[in-house]
C-alpha cells in the first residue's frame, strides 16, 4: 500500500506541475464531457476533420464520466488515471512473487514498476486509455500464471472479457497466449489444459468483440485496420527505434536484467517465464512488422522486462551467498538495487519534466485559443499541425483539419502531406489553394512548426492574412 | 423408429424456418423497394428480350432470364433457398441428425447462402441444381440426373464444369484406383492455377461483396490445429475449395458450403471433448456461434443498403424510351432495364479500349475532347446521383457539367440524382 501511494504522489506531484493538459488528454476530455453532458459516446465528430465519425469503445470514457460528476472533469483526468496506473504495483507485485516467492524481491520490483520512464512520463497528463489497459493486461497474466480455481476462472472471464470490449490493446493480450502456446509446444513443454482452454476462449471471445466493435473499420480498410489509418508518412518512421532512447525510457538495467531473466526462464523451463516470454516475443514481433505504435508495444515489453528481471535478481542473490565474498554482500546488494532504481526512477523524473515542459501548451497558447473560442464564429475551422488538432477542438472549441485519431478520419496521408506542404511552401498560392480546400479560417503556427519550418512566407501578405498574433503561437486570419 | 422420423421432420422445419429468417430478412430492413444489386436488372432486361443466338454474349447461360419470364425474382430467389437449404441437409445423410442440423444451419447464416438468395443472380438456381445432382448421385440415381446435367450449363457455364468434373472425381475415387484419382486432382488443382485471375478478397467481413465470414475461417484454422489428424482430407478438400475462391466468384458459395460442413463436424467434435471448465466450454461455443451469427446478420444488413435506389429509375422515366445514358460503369443495368441504352456493355465482357476511353471523360476538363468522345457513342443524357457525386469527387466532368453551357444543359435534379442533356 506504502509502494502505490509513492508512485501515486509522485505521479500526481509532476501531473499538478500544470494546469493544463498532453493534446491527447483534450480528446479524451472531450469524449467524457459528452457522455457527462448528453449521456451518449460521441460517434460523430462535428470538430475534428472538419466532421467525421468516429470509432471506439466508450467503456473508458464512462468509467472516467462517472468519477467526473463526483469528482470533477478536470480532477478526474489527472486523478484516476493515475490511480489506474499506479495499480500496477499490486499486479506486478502478485506476478514477482508467483514467480520466486520472495516477498523483499518482490515489493522492490513493484516498486520500480512505478517508475518506469517510458511508461511514468507517457501517461502522466494525457488522461491515456494505456493507464487501465496495461494494468489489466498485467492482471490477466497474474490470474492466467497459475489458474486453477473456479474463482480464478470467473475472474479470467470478466476480465478478459473487460479488456476486450475496452480497447482493441486486448489483442495484443491474446497473441501473447498464442505464442506462449507455441513457444511451450515446441519446447515440448506440457501446459495444462485448462490453460489451453484459456487460451482458446480468450481468443475467440477478444476476435469476436473486436469485431463487433470495429465493425465498420474491417469493412472499410480490410487487413489494413490493423495500420489504424495511420498516414504513410508516420507508419515509415514507426521502427527508427533509437537504442540508447530505448534503453533510457525502459531503464538500462531492467532492460538487462529482464532480457537475462527471459534466457533464464526458457533454459531452466519455467512455465511462468515461458508465458511473459511469450508475451515479450509477441510485442518485438509487431514492433518489428510496425504493426504497433512504439510507445505502446514498449510500455508493455517494459513492464513484461521488468516482471522478468525479479528472476535474474533472485539468482544474483543466491549466486552471492554461494561465492567467497559473503561479508560484503550486503554493499553488493546495495549497490545492484540502487543502480536498478537509479536507472528507473532518475530518467523517470527528467522525462517527466522535460514532456511537462514540452508538450504542454503555454498559458499564451491557451490564452489566444480562448480568445479565438469567445471573438469566432462557431464553425470555423482552425489550421494547425498534427500536434494541437485536440487542443483546438477541446480549448478553442473550433474545427481542425487533422488530429491524431486517425482511424475513419478522412484522407489522413493526404491531409498530413498538405499541411507539410503549408507550413514549409514559400509560394503564397499554393498555401491558398490547400487553405480554401480545407475552407480553413484561421492559421495556427506554434513555435514548433516554426522551427521545424522555418518562417511561414506567405504570412506576409497582410491583405490575404490579418495577424492577430505575433508571438509564439501566432495566429492568422484568412481573408482572401 | 416413429420417435425417430419426428425428429427428422421436425429438423427439415427447424432448417427451413431458419432459411426463411434469413431469406427475407435483407428484404425487410431494406428501405428501398428494389432489388439488390444490378446483377438481377441484367437477367430481367434479358427475360424481356426475345432469344437471339446471333451473338454468344447474351445468351451464354440464358437459363435463369428464362425463368424470370414467368416467376418473380423475390418468389423464385425464395424458392431456391429453402430448397438448397433442405438439400444440403439431405446431401449430408452419412452425417449425424445433428450434425447435419448443424451444417444446414451455418450455412443458411453465411453470408454466401444470404448473397445466392437474396440478389437475384444466376448463380443460385445453378447452385441449387448441383446440390439436386450431387443428392441423386450420393443415391445413386445416375440417369434421373442426366438431364440435370444438361439443363446446368444454361444457367452457369462455370459452375456446370465444375461439377461435372466433382462429379468425375467422384466415380474415379469409387471405381477405379487411387492414384488415377490423386493424378486427376493433381491436374484440377494445376487447371485452377492457370486459369483466371487470382481476387485475394474472399472475406465478408473484411470488406468483400461475396465472401466467406472471418468467424467461419478462423475457426476453421483452430479446429485444424485441434483435429488435423482426423480431418486431414477434409483439409485438403477445403484448400482446394479455397484455391479455387481466389480464382473463380462461384468457388465461394461452394467453399461456405463446405466450411459450413467442416465446421458442424468441428464443433460437435469440440463439444463432446473433455473439457476441463464446462463454463469455459460453453462461453467459447457461444462466442464462435455469436460470430458466424454477426458475419451473417451484418452481412444481411449490408446487403439491404445496396443499390439501386427508387428515386434512380424515377429519374430515367422521364427520358425517351431508346436514349443512350452515360452514368457510373455499374449503372449499366439499371439504365437497360428501364428501357434506355447504356454505353457500358453489361454483358460482363469488357472492351478494355471503349473503358479507358469512356472513363477518361470523367476526370477530363477538356470539353471538346469530352464531347468528341460523348458523341462517339451517340450519348444523349448524363445521369449524375449522390453515390456518384461523392465517387467522382470534384473530378473534370463536374467542371464541364457546370459550366460548358453550349454542351450540357440540366434537365433533372431531385431526389440527389441529376439528369443533363448532352448536345451532339
Amino acid at each position: 500500500m506504502v509502494i502505490f501511494f509513492v508512485v501515486l504522489f509522485a505521479r500526481l506531484y509532476f501531473a499538478y506541475q500544470t494546469p493544463y493538459l498532453e493534446n491527447e488528454g483534450y480528446l479524451v476530455q472531450r469524449y467524457v464531457e459528452n457522455i457527462v453532458d448528453t449521456g451518449k459516446p460521441l460517434f460523430y465528430d462535428t470538430l475534428s476533420y472538419n466532421g467525421r465519425e468516429a470509432l471506439y469503445s466508450p467503456i473508458y470514457h464512462y468509467i472516467l464520466a462517472f468519477f467526473s460528476l463526483i469528482l470533477g472533469l478536470s480532477l478526474t483526468l489527472k486523478l484516476i488515471p493515475s490511480i489506474f496506473i499506479s495499480l500496477l504495483v499490486f499486479v506486478v507485485y502478485g506476478l514477482s512473487k508467483k514467480i520466486i516467492n520472495n516477498d523483499t524481491l518482490a515489493l522492490f520490483i513493484a516498486l520500480m514498476s512505478g517508475f518506469i520512464p517510458i511508461i511514468f512520463a507517457g501517461t502522466l497528463i494525457n488522461a491515456s486509455i494505456y493507464t487501465l489497459i496495461i494494468p489489466l493486461t498485467f492482471y490477466l497474466l497474474y490470474l492466467f500464471i497459475d489458474i486453477d480455481k473456479d474463482k480464478q476462472i470467473g475472474r479470467f472471464v470478466v476480465f478478459s472479457l473487460l479488456l476486450a470490449a475496452v480497447h482493441p490493446s486486448s489483442m495484443l493480450f491474446s497473441l501473447g497466449l498464442i505464442t506462449y502456446y507455441l513457444l511451450s509446444v515446441s519446447e515440448n513443454f506440457k501446459i495444462s489444459k485448462l490453460k489451453e482452454e484459456l487460451i482458446v476462449f480468450n481468443v475467440f471471445s477478444t476476435f469476436f468483440i473486436q469485431f463487433v466493435i470495429f465493425k465498420k473499420a474491417f469493412l472499410s480498410y480490410g487487413l489494413s485496420v490493423i495500420w489504424n489509418n495511420v498516414p504513410i508518412q508516420i507508419i515509415s518512421s514507426y521502427f527508427e527505434l533509437d537504442l540508447i532512447g530505448l534503453i533510457y525510457r525502459v531503464g538500462a538495467l531492467s532492460l538487462l536484467f529482464g532480457l537475462w531473466g527471459i534466457i533464464g526462464g526458457i533454459v531452466k523451463k519455467k512455465d511462468k517465464l515461458f508465458l511473459i516470454s511469450g508475451f515479450i516475443v509477441s510485442i518485438l514481433l509487431l514492433l518489428w512488422l510496425r504493426l504497433i505504435d512504439p510507445r505502446i508495444g514498449l510500455s508493455f515489453l517494459s513492464i513484461a522486462l521488468i516482471t522478468s528481471s525479479v528472476l535474474t535478481l533472485n539468482d544474483l542473490l543466491s549466486y552471492i551467498q554461494k561465492t567467497k565474498i559473503p561479508s560484503h554482500r550486503m554493499a553488493f546488494i546495495i549497490l545492484t538495487f540502487s543502480l536498478f532504481g537509479l536507472s528507473l526512477a532518475v530518467p523517470s523524473f527528467y522525462f517527466a519534466s522535460q514532456h511537462i515542459s514540452q508538450n504542454i501548451p503555454s498559458d499564451y497558447e491557451m490564452l489566444i485559443l480562448d480568445w479565438v473560442n469567445k471573438n469566432s464564429l462557431p464553425d470555423v475551422t482552425i489550421l494547425a499541425p498534427l500536434g494541437k488538432g485536440h487542443i483546438i477542438t477541446a480549448v478553442a472549441g473550433k474545427r481542425n483539419v487533422i488530429d491524431n485519431n486517425f482511424l475513419f478520419a478522412p484522407d489522413t496521408s493526404q491531409r498530413f502531406e498538405d499541411i507539410d506542404k503549408i507550413y514549409s511552401t514559400k509560394s503564397e498560392s499554393e498555401a491558398l489553394k490547400l487553405i480554401q480546400k480545407y475552407n480553413v479560417d484561421y492559421v495556427f503556427i506554434p513555435i514548433e512548426t516554426e522551427l521545424q519550418y522555418g518562417k511561414v512566407r506567405w504570412t506576409d501578405d497582410t491583405s490575404c492574412f490579418e495577424g492577430l498574433f505575433f508571438g509564439t503561437p501566432k495566429v492568422y486570419k484568412v481573408n482572401c | 423408429m416413429e420417435h425417430q422420423k419426428y425428429i427428422k421432420l421436425i429438423a427439415k422445419i427447424a432448417i427451413l424456418l431458419l432459411a426463411a429468417s434469413f431469406l427475407l430478412l435483407p428484404g425487410i430492413i431494406r428501405e428501398e423497394n428494389t432489388l439488390i444489386g444490378d446483377k438481377p436488372y441484367h437477367h430481367l432486361s434479358l427475360a424481356d428480350k426475345e432469344l437471339n443466338f446471333s451473338s454468344i454474349k447474351n445468351e451464354l447461360s440464358f437459363g435463369w432470364s428464362f425463368i424470370l419470364r414467368y416467376i418473380s425474382v423475390k418468389t423464385a430467389l425464395f424458392v431456391l433457398g429453402l430448397a438448397s437449404a433442405l438439400l444440403l441437409f439431405l446431401n449430408l445423410e452419412m452425417m449425424k441428425l445433428n450434425q447435419r442440423l448443424l451444417a444446414a444451419g451455418l450455412f443458411v447464416l453465411s453470408p454466401a447462402f444470404i448473397y445466392m438468395f437474396n440478389v437475384g443472380d444466376k448463380v443460385g438456381i445453378a447452385f441449387a441444381v448441383s446440390l439436386i445432382i450431387s443428392y441423386l448421385i450420393i443415391k445413386e440415381r445416375y440417369k434421373t440426373s442426366i438431364p440435370l446435367f444438361i439443363l446446368l450449363p444454361f444457367l452457369d457455364v462455370l459452375i456446370s464444369i465444375f461439377v461435372l468434373i466433382a462429379a468425375g472425381l467422384y466415380f474415379i475415387y469409387l471405381k477405379t484406383s487411387k492414384s488415377l484419382f490423386y493424378y486427376v486432382l493433381l491436374l484440377f488443382i494445376l487447371g485452377i492455377s492457370l486459369f483466371g485471375e487470382w481476387n485475394f478478397e474472399f472475406i465478408s467481413d473484411l470488406g468483400a461483396f461475396i465472401g466467406i465470414s472471418v468467424f467461419a475461417l478462423v475457426f476453421a484454422l483452430f479446429c485444424f490445429i485441434l483435429l488435423w489428424r482426423e480431418f486431414l482430407p477434409l483439409y485438403g478438400i477445403l484448400l482446394i475449395m479455397i484455391l479455387l475462391s481466389l480464382k473463380f466468384e462461384f468457388g465461394i458459395f461452394y467453399l461456405s458450403a463446405f466450411i459450413s460442413i467442416l465446421l458442424s463436424l468441428c464443433i460437435s467434435k469440440v463439444y463432446d471433448r473433455k473439457w476441463e471448465s464446462e463454463l469455459i466450454r460453453n462461453l467459447t461455443i457461444l462466442f464462435i456461434f455469436c460470430g458466424l451469427l454477426f458475419s451473417g446478420i451484418s452481412y444481411a444488413n449490408r446487403l439491404s443498403q445496396e443499390m439501386p435506389n427508387e428515386s434512380l429509375f424515377k429519374a430515367l422515366e422521364i427520358l425517351p424510351e431508346g436514349s443512350v445514358v452515360f452514368s457510373d460503369i455499374g449503372y449499366g443495368n439499371w439504365i437497360k432495364y428501364s428501357g434506355k441504352e447504356s454505353v457500358w456493355d453489361t454483358s460482363g465482357f469488357l472492351d478494355k479500349a471503349k473503358e479507358r476511353e469512356l472513363n477518361s471523360i470523367i476526370d477530363s476538363k477538356d470539353a471538346f475532347i469530352t464531347r468528341q468522345i460523348l458523341s462517339k457513342y451517340k450519348v444523349d443524357y448524363v445521369l449524375i446521383d449522390s453515390n456518384l457525386m461523392e465517387k467522382w469527387n470534384e473530378r473534370g466532368i463536374f467542371y464541364l457539367l457546370d459550366y460548358d453551357y453550349k454542351g450540357f444543359r440540366q434537365i433533372y435534379d431531385q431526389d440527389g440524382v441529376i439528369i443533363w442533356r448532352h448536345f451532339k
